[in-house]
């Protein structure tokens, strides 16, 4: 009887990847997923690698690793968890941040997902609407009348 | 979803991935700014044209006229509202009618965190605005006679904070009971003494942090009548006071009590007589006594010394 119990505390499943990688992680690391969790409620056996399908290898690992950390709060304080999170989100490049939003998205992970929608936030804080367009490479389909029409609703909205 | 997905599949520099997420995440990062950032981004591109109106949080950083705030209001589509914050260090006008009816509109929209730095009155709909689990304010204003008839409903009430009180608003006596899952109660005073001398039940099964400020020198009232302020908080872990602690008592020793800071403030020497100065004593010991679990006590005292361990 004690056995099961310990077994069942410790269950590891199989998560993979778009491009089949493979990664074997605790039960409670996975479950912060709202997503698997309720894979795994529908799933009869609990050893075949559970599908992630639109999220790679690489970009899993990194969901992991956030999810790792996450699952194991106890031995750090509010603030120690703040300054890793903080630091894993500067880790990425754009490209990175991008599918890891559509990963959190998928996966519904929301700490991941408000970690990483604060950090594209930041990024557009404080920027004019030029800056953001060079920043993201965002292309103005607008013509310059548009554009200024646009600005005339609200032009308070564009004085900084 | 897969569609999205393989829209900004392609490797390489120069592609605007940004714009070909999903709306609901791209609403979620306008939602981050300010209303002011948030409206700018209508400019960028005809992707971005009307992502604002869908905002689930308005956070404003200057102070909106009236023209703005009723033109934001307007456009928004979101019919669910997550936030409502005025972070407005320095205002002009008294926006008081204004920004009475943006909470009413909030209200509406089942707003769940309303904060502000700005005094208005507040209200009554938002006293019983039952999707509120955030309050924080200034004020409010002293307006007895309007608040005396509210029901107070708020059931999901986690985290209430008044500043800058210079009353005790009557609708706090039902606190208790309109909010039992209250986690975190802040009571501040403005550095004038309360008006009036106000007494309130403290208890919530749920209370973890608790700061009060209320009494910002000693208590002006006859010796021996004090304001009661009853505290049964069993879950109360974190305690913060500022100024005269004597009105506060527990009726449950805090036994989960980790941290409390106890800063005296300035304590005036008028308005004492005879043996008040043992009643305090003893009643200033009773407030200590059951902080037997305590980690980690600070304790600030100016120009005040009292021996508290005897």
């Amino acid at each position: 009887m004690a056995s099961t119990s310990t077994s069942t505390l410790s269950r590891k499943l199989i998560l993979k990847s778009s491009d089949g990688e493979k990664f074997e992680v605790d039960e409670n690391v996975a479950m912060q997923s709202q997503t698997i969790k309720h894979m795994i409620e529908d799933l009869d056996d609990i050893n075949s690698p559970i599908p992630v399908s639109i999220v790679t290898g690489t970009i899993l690992s990194k969901v992991i690793e956030y999810c790792k950390k996450h699952a194991t709060e106890d031995s750090d304080s509010d603030e120690q968890l703040k300054q890793w999170d903080k630091e894993y989100a500067n880790n990425m490049d754009l490209n990175t941040l991008y599918y890891l939003l559509l990963a959190a998205n998928y996966m519904e992970i929301k700490g991941l997902l408000e970690l990483i929608t604060q950090c594209v936030a930041d990024m557009i804080k404080g920027k004019s609407p030029e800056e953001i367009r060079a920043h993201f490479n965002i292309k103005n389909d607008f013509t310059p009348q548009e554009e200024a029409n646009i600005r005339n609703e609200n032009p308070w909205a564009f004085e900084n | 979803m897969e569609s999205t997905y393989r829209n900004i599949n392609h490797e390489g520099r120069g592609q605007d991935r940004l714009s070909s997420l999903p709306d609901d995440i791209l609403t979620e990062i306008i939602s981050r700014l300010s209303i002011t950032s948030a409206i700018s981004t209508s400019v960028l591109s005809h992707r971005w044209r009307h992502l604002w109106t869908g905002v689930t949080r308005i956070q404003f950083r200057t102070t909106p006229s009236t023209h703005r705030l009723s033109n934001i209001l307007r456009h928004l589509t979101s019919p669910k509202l997550d936030v409502f914050k005025l972070e407005v260090l320095h205002h002009k006008h008294d926006y008081s009618k204004e920004l009475q009816s943006c909470i009413r509109d909030n209200c509406r929209r089942n707003v769940q965190q309303v904060i502000s730095d700005v005094l208005f009155p507040i209200p009554d709909c938002l006293l019983n605005c039952r999707s509120i689990v955030v309050l924080d304010l200034c004020g409010p204003f002293k307006r007895e006679d309007v608040y005396e008839a509210v029901d107070i409903q708020l059931p999901n009430l986690k985290k209430l904070s008044l500043r800058f009180l210079n009353y005790l608003p009557p609708w706090l006596h039902s606190l208790h009971k309109s909010s039992p899952l209250l986690e975190d109660l802040t009571l501040r005073a403005t550095k004038q003494p309360l008006n009036a001398m106000p007494s309130m039940n403290i208890f919530f099964p749920n209370l973890k942090s608790l700061v009060l400020g209320l009494f910002p020198y000693h208590v002006n009232s006859t010796p021996g009548v004090y304001p009661d302020f009853s505290i049964d908080a069993p879950q109360l872990t974190n305690l913060v006071t500022y100024g005269c602690v004597l009105p506060y008592r527990f009726c449950t020793n805090p036994t989960k009590l980790v941290k409390a800071r106890i800063d005296l403030l300035m304590r005036k020497y008028t308005g004492f007589e005879g043996n008040s100065d043992e009643l305090e004593l003893h009643r200033f010991s009773e407030f200590f006594k059951g902080m037997s679990s305590i980690r980690k006590l600070e304790l600030v005292v100016k120009k005040w010394q009292m021996n508290i361990f005897t």
